[in-house]
């Protein structure tokens, strides 16, 4: 995507500085001493609230807020500004189960999210189903960044290193990084890349929009030019299947990232937590705003671009300032890479902990000690960024596509977690079958060519026959007692008034 | 007991912003416009501008933090 442009040797000279402060930072995070896996995977439950906010802020923020995001304001228009409450409503929906979740995790040492389906419903089948459909999911998200890195190494260095070079060279530092810092090396290197990326989405939108002659002469311009982006959806069918579906969708899938729910268990209080999300609360009246701003501008700019070719707006439009902006470009440009490596070095290290927790020590080494998973979860590392760079290959849909599809079979967990903490008679048999049924209902409606039909996304189908399987199921079942009073005792009594004293214990 | 964020009328009261984010009311609309802008556009920034400042407050004010 950054293939056009031409930058002198100064730039790959900012490159290497940029992952030489990345490996430093890292090596600066590392802790001395024995790591468990708590402390590798979550360091050890401590995270405040500042590097709370910047690594939930820069794992959500990827290349694809650069490219995907942009495209999507250049192909749709001023209805963009939904960006805005498309990434806002995530920490809303989280809303539902972070309180709960918090206090449990503390109290029941969850390290994955499938710890939590897995205690709760005391099921290891519902553990495996778990990691493999987050797994299933998140891969080939990780495959676009690496895509998405080669794209910018190249532009980086004009050409000097190659894609695959480029890829294998980022997977590299963030390998050392990970493996030696874990988590602490990821969250401290996410809070210095998202402040580079910050600075770089609003720098270029600053430039992009000058460039284009100000917001007045853009909206004055697509008037004339392209007059259907300017204007609101069409009919309620198109809102609602288009607009409102993406919103619901977008909310409960992104908030079912692993890596999301992660850093939910690793903050140090709840009021680190409580902080960080009301500061991510602000976030995207900025950065989503700046991706509408980018888009119109490039449709004014560089009309005519179609299909994922339009994802590749950002990249025009940054060749096109290179002329005038020399320095702010490699700056943008090591922001691009700042997005994509704070996002996959978040995924690279949950997807470890779930193949290290919920696969290797469920399946393979149940008597594993903590020596062993820590290292175990390093070698994860290794295998899985390898695994990406080898299966890094041209994607066929739009970036945007590529991440609807994996939202949509991510929001399939969200039915069970939310009964599992709010409605006792939830059972086993019930939400697997109900995440079965809802993944395959997304599954072979993507396959049979519906990703959309009539109002909805594929997911929301899937989501309302998995609740519904889930609830039906649940009820059919006689009540276990003992069962019952199990859930009641471990998963309930932590949030009643009277159990205020062993509420408090979590603090130790 | 404990008080948290979510509450039915919180999620009631998100929905319904929803229908105003997504501008339902201009469908097919480019006017009125203020300030370049259609007027569908703002309404639908104040919407979203509404549902995080609801959102901040409950977590402001119903979350509660027993280990702080």
């Amino acid at each position: 995507m950054t293939d056009t442009l031409k930058l002198g040797s100064e730039a790959v000279l900012i490159l290497g500085l940029y992952l030489t402060a990345t490996l430093v930072i890292g090596f600066l995070a590392r802790s001395r001493g024995r790591m468990t896996p708590g402390d590798y995977f979550l360091g050890g439950r401590t995270t405040g609230a500042v590097v709370l906010f910047f690594t939930m802020q820069a794992t959500q923020y990827s290349g694809n807020a650069f490219f995907g995001f942009t495209g999507m304001g250049y192909r749709n228009g001023l209805i963009w500004i939904l960006a805005i409450p498309l990434i806002g409503l995530i920490i809303t929906a989280q809303l539902s189960f972070a309180p709960r979740l918090y206090v449990l995790s503390r109290r029941r040492h969850y390290l994955t999210p499938a710890d939590y389906y897995a205690d709760r419903y005391g099921s290891t089948t519902l553990r495996l189903i778990v990691a493999v459909l987050t797994i299933v999911s998140m891969f080939p998200y990780l495959m676009i960044q690496a895509e998405a890195t080669g794209h910018a190494i190249v532009g980086l260095t004009s050409g000097a290193l190659p894609f695959w070079s480029g890829v294998v060279f980022i997977a590299v530092v963030m390998s050392i990084y990970i493996s030696v810092g874990g988590w602490r090396g990821v969250v401290w290197t996410d809070a210095f890349q998202g402040v580079l990326l910050t600075l770089a989405m609003l720098g270029a939108t600053a430039v992009v929009l000058q460039m284009a002659g100000g917001l007045g002469h853009v909206v004055d311009t697509l008037d004339r030019i392209q007059p259907a982006l300017l204007t609101a959806p069409a009919d309620a069918q198109s809102a609602t299947s288009r607009w409102l579906s993406l919103l619901v969708v977008s909310a409960i899938g992104f908030a079912m990232y692993p890596q999301a729910v992660q850093r939910i268990y690793a903050a140090r209080t709840v009021g680190a937590l409580k902080r960080s999300f009301l500061a991510m609360l602000v976030v995207p009246f900025a950065l989503g705003a700046c991706t509408l701003l980018i888009g119109l501008s490039g449709a004014v700019l560089h009309p005519g671009l179609a299909g994922s070719e339009s994802d590749g707006v950002f990249a025009l439009l940054l060749a096109d300032a290179l002329d005038h902006h020399y320095w702010l470009v490699v700056f943008v440009l090591c922001g691009v890479l700042a997005a994509i490596m704070s996002t996959s070095s978040s995924v690279v290290l949950s997807l470890s902990s779930i193949f290290t927790r919920d696969v290797y020590h469920t399946v393979v080494r149940p008597h594993a000690g903590d020596r062993e998973l820590a290292l175990a979860g390093r070698v994860f590392v290794s295998i899985i960024l390898l695994l990406v760079v080898l299966a890094s290959v041209s994607p066929t849909a739009t970036l945007w596509r590529l991440t609807e599809i994996k939202i949509e079979l991510l929001m399939q967990l969200f039915p069970p977690l939310i009964l599992g903490l709010y409605w006792r008679r939830t059972t086993t048999r019930a939400v697997i079958a109900g995440i079965l049924t809802g993944a395959a209902v997304v599954g072979l409606m993507i396959v049979a060519g519906y990703p959309r039909w009539w109002l909805f996304q594929a997911g929301l189908y899937g989501f309302a026959v998995n609740l519904a399987v889930c609830v039906l199921v649940s009820l059919a079942a006689r009540p276990d007692p003992l069962a019952q009073e199990r859930v009641d005792r471990e998963f309930f009594a932590p949030f009643k008034r009277e159990d205020e004293t062993n509420l408090r214990s979590i603090r130790t | 007991m404990r008080r948290e964020p979510g509450s039915p009328i919180f999620w009631l009261t998100v929905s319904v912003l929803l229908f105003v984010v997504v501008p339902y009311g201009f469908l097919g609309e480019s006017e009125p416009r203020f300030a370049h802008l259609p007027v569908w556009f703002y309404l639908s920034l104040a919407a979203s501008v509404a549902i995080a400042a609801l959102s901040a407050w409950r977590i402001v004010r119903f979350w509660d933090e027993p280990d702080d």
